[in-house]
């Protein structure tokens, strides 16, 4: 019943397929859209976010990838619900927080589209790896389908208006979910994300604060949305991070090379803890995990990427407690999130 | 160094962007950045462009101070002063009342003033294919009544194509 049925489930975007998928776990397109003559969502009386989700509705009942979508309307679920979604990347943290807000999830967590968040839609894809080119030109199709049954709001120079001015234009913002391990081990990290942002590009620690980033977990994005096409603002993020990758595999290679057995030894010791652990932060996991893929990558380990990519998302809170069936607290938690671990590393 | 935003406190976070070679720079103690959003924990954090937006919209220029504060935009209601407060629009009808402070500030986070990617006039949307169908049939209805056939049997694949294209 209802989003519990997620709970046995993986997104196809952590399937851990597609061009370096070792280093790239995954990349995300996200669209934002309004409908002309209607506030904003934050300025939208309910009724008005009634009417958005009314016409948002039969427009994905036209398109052939989301006529089938679950729609789920926020109001419905508690706290732990929304918070779940959320770890799983199909609502942003303002959509879990928000008052109106439905989501539409498309057939294997690829697709999603928010309503009502801080934009009346927001069209997001997923995919496995590297592919950001060819996710937009699958977000680009439903988005025209979108388009035939609702009256966008845009304007000649300005292309898509948005509430937010920092959206305008394309209304696009592109991301890749990328691992690098080695860059950070060997202190090369803070050139990288320099480099990254000259580039009119973000890059950010995902998990934890700054450039220490908790489980040395990226996200690239652009950061300008008017002046360039689509294509453009994807193909710039996935040359940008072909070249962070080829630097990437070149620190392991150096790793390799010059700290063999310290590294062999790190990894083994990163995966003995996962292994047999009784109680586990997710602050430790995400941290362990990172060695551990670090060490597939290099070949001292045979796990599966969907296993490693999986972990990634069931060991956060509300997903642990999903698991568990039950509200946990934190050392609850801990023990639960060690089970859940050890019993997805001896499949 | 004392907090940009409150100057009571010591600012302890700090926080450099640099977007097409203009670095902007936030000092704030951890109350105020807390406020602006600008927290260091969670999934999206929110380290963006947005929250400087207040600052950008401080500097508009060339618009004399009275005209800008009694500017309304009469969709929403929404002035201009709010948007410099909570950094979001109103509603799409914003962007022409507030045209000329905002194509400073896009100048200024895009570097762009110029739209150049899809747009959806491309495709004609639900209500303007209704009214294309419907100028299509009149015209077929006049074609047939000339005993013009070749002409009618062009719009009439024109709009079964417009009909079809309505599905999907």
């Amino acid at each position: 019943m209802g989003i519990d049925r997620y709970i046995n489930r993986i997104g196809e975007w952590l399937n851990g397929s597609g061009e370096n998928a070792g280093i790239v776990i995954s990349s995300r397109i996200r669209l934002a859209r309004n409908i002309k003559g209607i506030p904003f969502s934050i300025f939208a009386s309910e009724r008005d976010c009634n009417e958005v989700a009314k016409m948002a509705c039969f427009a994905f009942s036209k398109s052939s990838y989301l006529a089938n979508a679950d729609i789920i309307d926020l109001r419905d679920i508690n706290d732990l619900g929304r918070q779940f979604l959320m770890e799983r990347h199909l609502i942003s943290i303002e959509a879990a927080k928000g008052q109106n807000g439905l989501v539409a999830i498309g057939d294997k967590e690829m697709i999603s589209v928010m309503v009502n968040e801080e934009d009346h839609l927001r069209l997001q894809i997923m995919g496995s790896g590297l592919g950001l080119l060819s996710l937009w030109r699958v977000i680009s199709q439903i988005d025209d389908t979108l388009s035939r049954n609702l009256d966008y709001a845009t304007s000649l120079n300005w292309g898509y208006l948005t509430a937010c001015p920092t959206n305008v234009g394309t209304g696009m913002r592109a991301s890749v979910y990328i691992h690098l391990p080695a860059l950070t081990i060997t202190n090369q990290i803070n050139k990288v994300l320099k480099a990254v942002s000259q580039l009119g590009l973000a890059i950010r620690g995902i998990h934890g604060e700054g450039t220490e980033s908790l489980g040395n977990l990226f996200q690239i994005s652009n950061q300008i949305t008017l002046g360039q096409t689509e294509d453009e603002i994807a193909d710039n993020i996935e040359r940008v991070t072909r070249q962070i990758i080829s630097h990437e595999q070149t620190a392991q290679k150096n790793l390799l090379e010059k700290a063999s057995k310290s590294i062999e030894d790190r990894i083994f010791r990163a995966y003995g803890i996962l292994k047999y652990s009784r109680l586990i932060s997710s602050k430790e996991t995400l941290n362990l995990l990172s060695q551990v893929r670090l060490g597939v990558n290099m070949g001292y380990l045979m796990i599966p990427l969907s296993t490693l990519n999986e972990l990634l998302i069931i060991i956060q809170p509300a997903h642990v407690q999903k698991i568990a069936g039950r509200i946990l607290g934190p050392k609850a938690r801990d023990e639960k999130r060690a089970e859940i671990i050890r019993q997805r590393l001896s499949q | 160094m004392l907090c940009e935003d409150c100057k009571r406190k010591e600012a302890s976070i700090h926080f450099k962007e640099i977007v097409n070679g203009e670095l902007t720079e936030l000092h704030l103690c951890e109350t105020c950045a807390e406020k602006k959003g600008l927290t260091l924990y969670g999934l999206e954090s929110p380290l963006s462009l947005i929250n400087l937006l207040a600052g950008l919209a401080e500097v508009v220029e060339g618009i004399p101070f009275q005209e800008e504060t009694l500017q309304k935009c009469k969709t929403c209601g929404i002035t201009w002063s709010e948007f410099k407060k909570r950094g979001r629009l109103g509603c799409s009808e914003c962007y022409q009342v507030f045209s000329r402070q905002l194509s400073q500030i896009l100048r200024k986070i895009h570097g762009h003033i110029q739209h150049v990617g899809k747009t959806p006039e491309e495709i004609p949307s639900g209500v303007k294919r209704k009214k294309k169908i419907q100028d299509l049939r009149m015209q077929l209805e006049q074609a047939v009544k000339l005993e013009e056939f070749e002409k009618a049997a062009k719009l009439r694949d024109k709009i079964r194509e417009l009909e079809k294209a309505e599905g999907e």
